[in-house]
Formats: C-alpha cells, structure tokens, sequence
C-alpha cells in the first residue's frame, strides 16, 4: 500500500474512478460530456480500467442504439480508497519534515 | 497513518479529484426533471378537469347543450389520461422514456436505492398504508365529518409521514432536498391549525389542496432540478480540471 496505483495514477483514469466512485451506474454519454473527452479516447482509457477489474462495463441496445453502462467493482473502490490514502501520505510526508 | 478517504469524504477539498464522486452523487440524487415534468402533467390534468367542470356547470344551468357536451368530452379525455398517469405500467413507463429524453444530452448517472425483499415489502406495505388512510380522509371530508379547512392539515398526517419514510426507503437514490415537500407540507398544516390566514376561499377553494400538493411538489423539483444543474458545473470544473484533452484516439497507457 505503500506505492501509488499506476492504473489509477494516469489523470483521466483518476477522474473516470472519482466520478464512478459517488454513483451506482453512468452511461458512455454522461461520461463523455462530463469529461469533455473524445470518444476513442474514454473508450481507451475505460479499456484500462476493465482490465485491470477496476470498472465493470455493460453493453446494450436502446432499441437500435448502443448503451455502455459503467460501473465501480468492489475492488475498484478498494483500489481507489487505497489510492487516496497513499496520496495522502505522500502529501503528508514532507509537512512532518518541515515541522 | 492517516485514515484512508474516499469520494464521501466531508474533508474533502472541492478542487481535488476526488471531490468528482461527492458532485457526481450531488448530480444524481437531483435529477428532477421527470419529477418536474409529472408535476406539470397533473396540473394540466387538474386544469382539464375542474374548468370544463366549473364551465360545464355554468353551461347546463344557462342551458347551453353544446357548451356541456364539449365540456363533457374533455373531461373523459382528462379523466381516462389520468387514469393513465396514474398507473405506473402506463404513466411510469411513459415517464421514463420522457426524464430519458429530456437529459438525453448529458447521459445517464444514477444512484440506485438497494432492492432487498425486506425494502420491497417495506415499500408495498407503505404504499398500501398512504393510499387506505387518504382514501379514508377524503371519504370522511366527503360526508362532512372533516370540515374542509381542515383537509389539508389532515391529509398532512398521513402524507408526511409517507413522503419522509418513502425519502428513507429510497434513500441514496434522492438527496436531502427532496425532503423539502414534506417540509411545506407539514408547516402549510400547521399554519392552518394555528389560523393563519392562507386559505382561499369561494371558487378558488379546490387552490387549497393542490398548492400545497402539486404547487410545493413542483417547487421541491425546481429547486432540485436547480441544484442539480449547479452539482453538474462543479462536477465537470472538477473533473476537466488539472488535465488537457490528449490527442484523440491516441491514449496515453
């Protein structure tokens, strides 16, 4: 617990986990207007994130329409509460030095 | 060690990341526009049925025949629409394809409130409470042993309670300012009791039930619907913030 997560680390994936970490389920569009990325680039990084067990992505149709559905596995969340509390040390560490 | 924070953090910092999951639930939790829209679709209903009732009246007594029969006719619509409303395989379902396409430009974030066989009975047995003790009240106001006034402060006791136990029962699904209903409703009862004077009175009489049922409903909505617009701008400064848009199609690894 002593490292920072280097899945978590990049900035977008950060914010894709902060974001999916205070709800139960967003869709592809929520994320992508919220975010202010490109398609291929969300998709890539949500890409990451799957593999890593951290997101669980659900695909369907809306009628005749995809809907991807995002969501934070269990472990996604302990990754991401292990996460902040290592930034947290890390922020911490030079402060004790200075006092 | 520090205490390891999450999204929910109340210590958390509004420019940090991880204040994205506190705005995103904000968000969520007041997506009131499908609340907004039923609200304005009952008082539309509410309006077709008691003008052609109050202009039907006046029609039959000064016998006017064609007035009444048009009066008539847009009461049966009005009455079967909001039968159809009122039942959540129709209404709800419709409702749900309009709340979709009313935020279908900013997408889908929900907070889903736990479905467990206890909430589900929990749930039924509330619903089949509110709807036996209204039906009760208005009943007794219908044989006169409710004075009319005094309808609303006694509805209060039943739909108060019903609103804050059916705002627990959902809960994380709405956030706090949904309780704001309840709120009015329960001092608009009390304001009555004391005598205060806020009832309306002559042809303006129905205006004493559906102010503080439709009116304070879509007052809770809008100020939700505007909390939640605000909850939607910090979100998207938080989650925009500190990071430029990669070249698309080529993520960083």
């Amino acid at each position: 617990m002593s490292e920072l997560d280097r899945v978590i680390h990049e900035p977008v994936r950060l914010r894709i986990m902060a974001i999916l970490s205070g709800l139960d389920r967003a869709d592809f569009k929520f994320m992508l207007s919220t975010l202010g990325l490109s398609k291929g680039n969300l998709a890539s990084h949500v890409d990451k994130l799957e593999q890593a067990g951290y997101v669980d992505v659900r695909k369907s149709f809306n009628g005749k329409l995809p809907h991807t559905e995002y969501r934070l596995t269990q472990s996604g969340r302990t990754a991401l509460a292990n996460y902040w509390a290592v930034l947290d040390l890390i922020r911490e560490s030079p402060q004790k030095r200075t006092d | 060690m520090s205490r390891p924070s999450d999204a929910r953090s109340p210590k958390t910092r509004n420019d940090d990341p991880r204040a994205a999951g506190k705005w995103a639930r904000r968000y969520a939790q007041n997506r009131s526009l499908g609340m907004v829209a039923s609200m304005l679709i009952f008082l539309v209903l509410w309006a077709a049925i008691a003008g052609p009732s109050y202009l039907g009246g006046n029609a039959y007594r000064s016998g006017h025949w064609a007035i009444v029969w048009a009066c008539i006719a847009v009461l049966v619509v009005a009455v079967a629409a909001l039968i159809y409303f009122s039942v959540p395989r129709w209404g709800g379902k419709m409702m749900e394809r309009v709340t979709k396409r009313l935020y279908a430009r900013e997408g889908t974030a929900q907070l889903v409130p736990p479905t467990t066989r206890g909430r589900h009975r929990l749930g039924a047995l509330l619903g089949a409470a509110f709807g036996i003790s209204i039906t009760a009240t208005v009943t007794l106001g219908v044989l006169g042993f409710i004075p009319l006034k005094y309808m609303q402060p006694v509805s209060a006791l039943c739909s108060v309670p019903f609103l804050v136990a059916l705002w627990l029962l959902m809960r994380p699904a709405g956030g706090p300012i949904m309780l704001l209903w309840p709120a009015l409703y329960a001092l608009h009862a009390v304001l009555i009791v004391a005598g205060a004077p806020i009832l309306l009175t002559g042809r303006w009489d129905s205006l004493n039930m559906l102010i503080p049922v439709a009116g304070y409903g879509l007052l809770t909505g809008l100020t939700a619907h505007a909390y939640s617009r605000f909850a939607l701008w910090r979100l998207r400064r938080v989650a925009r913030g500190g990071f430029r848009e990669e070249a698309p199609e080529d993520p960083q690894p």
